[in-house]
């Protein structure tokens, strides 16, 4: 009774709200993103606050995989389901490969995992190797981020690197040293999950720094605004990793509002929350910025005779307001 | 093993292929082993090479593919999609099991839009009867594309999937919206239990105060004229 109650009343009290108005005209590209894990409803605010395109990194889907066959089905599906899903709401959807670093520390299924990758990292949309790097920063991990390494090289294709959350400022100077060794161009790959300790030497080093404005356990978008501010906006890019955890897949709009009321410019805006992440990842050759700079994504091949234009974004509205469902 | 001449096909989509792309994709497409020794990867990696582009329906080659086989809306097939029914036309048919082995394993590892073009593709692929099962699995599909690329303009299910398959399409076409006027065989596969299955449909909308498509009467109509009588003024009074 008590508490429930209370965390009610307290709703109302937001201190900022999204501001649609200031949104309009916007658009975002959220370059890490995992919506497998989210709902139809996230989906339609994203598509509301601007976002026309996401990269979904594979990732550890917080339940069981003891066979190779559930990664074959997992990457499947964000190739299929997921990008069916997506486009329905107007949003293209786009995708990073990869065996993840928990799931590195089982070696049997690594290895039959690592078998399976290069039937899907030439598939029509994947922009990257990833995310891959280390969680427990164990040997194994190291051994199948070195392999993916290679095979990003072999592939032309740019890498997500995801940097540990315990030990992270050693996980991610060993990410980059390691990325080096592997004879990887550093403009070729993404640090990701940054903070402040770690951007100077990431930046520095030519790579690209990724932050992921996720509450409570990485980044809050009034830092973020901070850093900005003091490194600019070259090689900097902005996402909300929203996964199955309480996170929130509105984190580029919203920072890039909260950017736009703190002063930044909105060249500045707009490189950290659509283009650095378009050219970073297009380095892949995967994206075409003419399917979505419209507001919305253009399924390119449902235009007939190549100019009537079938728009995504098309599904029905439920009145969100009304306790009548129809 | 073909219920067409595939003599006649491959090197009519060759001929759309060449006018349509660089001369670089076209060489990569041509060259590559016969049969393909990759298809899965090649598969994909066509869209590197080919344009999500439609080709142009008035040059010479387009006109002669349309002409050559008419049940299939080529208008609809990207460069891509042609692309990629010209290696699946490449596959070694001579034995059956491997040869359904191999597009077997290609849908199962496809992305959407190679899914969508495995489907358009059924009419063409050898023992027609081999892939009822398959089709029957797209029509359980909930991406849209996949459902359309299985029910517009597509001669296969018409011919080959059974009875009762053949009502599931119907049935979920009908429930997905889709525009029955592009299903082939409608009439001719038309029977007793879809219509009855239709019937029970529109009793269902209008308990719960919703439309139907009014493409399901004429299917109806067929075999129970009364009862699709009495319903279709039960919806005209509800409007
Ligand atoms: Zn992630």
């Amino acid at each position: 009774m008590c508490c429930g109650s209370k965390a009610i009343e307290n709703r109302g009290a937001l201190p900022e709200t999204i501001d649609n108005e200031l949104l309009k005209g916007m658009l975002f590209f959220d370059p890490h993103v995992h919506m497998t894990s989210r709902t139809t409803d996230d989906y339609q605010a994203m598509a509301d606050a601007g976002i026309v395109a996401l990269i979904e990194p594979s990732f550890w889907l917080g339940q069981p995989r003891t066979n190779a066959g559930t990664f074959k089905d997992y990457y499947s599906s964000l190739l299929g389901w997921e990008r069916f899903r997506s486009g329905q709401f107007g949003i293209k959807h786009y995708c990073t490969i990869g065996l993840n670093s928990r799931e590195a520390n089982n070696e049997a299924l690594a290895e039959e995992v690592m078998a399976l990758l290069p039937k899907f990292i030439y598939k029509e949309g994947v922009v990257g190797i990833g995310e891959i790097g280390f969680d427990d920063q164990t040997t194994l991990e190291e051994k199948y981020y070195r392999l993916q390494l290679e095979l990003a090289k072999e592939a032309a294709l740019p890498v997500q690197v995801h940097t540990p959350h315990r030990d992270k400022k050693k996980g991610t100077q060993r990410s980059m040293d390691i990325a080096v060794e592997q004879g990887l161009d550093p403009s070729m790959v993404i640090i990701d999950h940054n903070n402040e300790e770690t951007v100077e030497e990431v930046l520095n080093r030519g790579f690209w720094a990724a932050f992921t404005i996720y509450p409570f356990t990485k980044m809050g978008n009034e830092r973020m605004v901070e850093i900005v501010k003091k490194y600019g906006a070259e090689r900097i890019m902005v996402n909300s990793a929203a996964d199955w955890g309480i996170s929130d897949p509105l984190a580029v709009p919203k920072t890039a509002l909260l950017m736009k009321q703190k002063g930044i410019s909105d060249a500045v805006v707009k490189a950290v929350t659509y283009s650095n992440a378009i050219t970073a990842f297009g380095q892949s050759g995967q994206i075409d910025t003419a399917d979505f700079e419209n507001g919305f994504m253009i399924n390119q091949s449902e235009k007939f005779e190549n100019n009537s234009v079938l728009r995504g974004g098309q599904q029905p509205r439920i009145d969100k307001s009304s306790i009548i469902i129809k | 093993m073909f219920a067409y001449t595939i003599e006649i096909l491959r090197p009519a989509i060759a001929a759309v292929l060449k006018e349509e792309s660089s001369s670089e994709s076209f060489t990569w497409l041509v060259a590559l082993p016969v049969p393909p020794q990759n298809i899965t990867r090649d598969f994909s990696f066509a869209s590197r090479k080919f344009s999500k582009q439609r080709p142009a329906s008035s040059s010479a080659p387009h006109i002669y593919l349309a002409e050559k086989f008419q049940r299939t809306h080529w208008h609809s097939w990207t460069i891509l999609d042609l692309a990629r029914l010209y290696l699946l036309l490449q596959l070694n048919a001579a034995n059956e099991q491997e040869y359904t082995t191999t597009i077997e394993s290609v849908f199962n590892q496809a992305d959407l839009g190679e899914l969508t073009i495995l489907y358009k593709a059924l009419p063409y692929f050898a023992y027609g009867k081999a892939w009822e099962s398959r089709c029957a699995e797209g029509i359980r599909s909930n991406m849209g594309t996949v459902l359309e690329a299985i029910m517009y303009e597509n001669s296969y299910p018409s011919v080959h999937l059974p009875e009762a398959a053949w009502n599931q399409l119907i049935l979920k076409a009908i429930f997905t919206g889709k525009d029955l006027g592009r299903i082939y065989g409608l009439e001719e596969r038309n029977n007793a239990a879809l219509a009855a299955s239709l019937l029970d449909y529109a009793e269902e909308r209008l308990a719960a105060g919703r439309n139907i498509d009014a493409a399901v009467w004429p299917l109806t109509k067929v075999f129970y004229p009364e009862k699709t009588g009495v319903l279709q003024q039960r919806f005209l009074q509800e409007k």
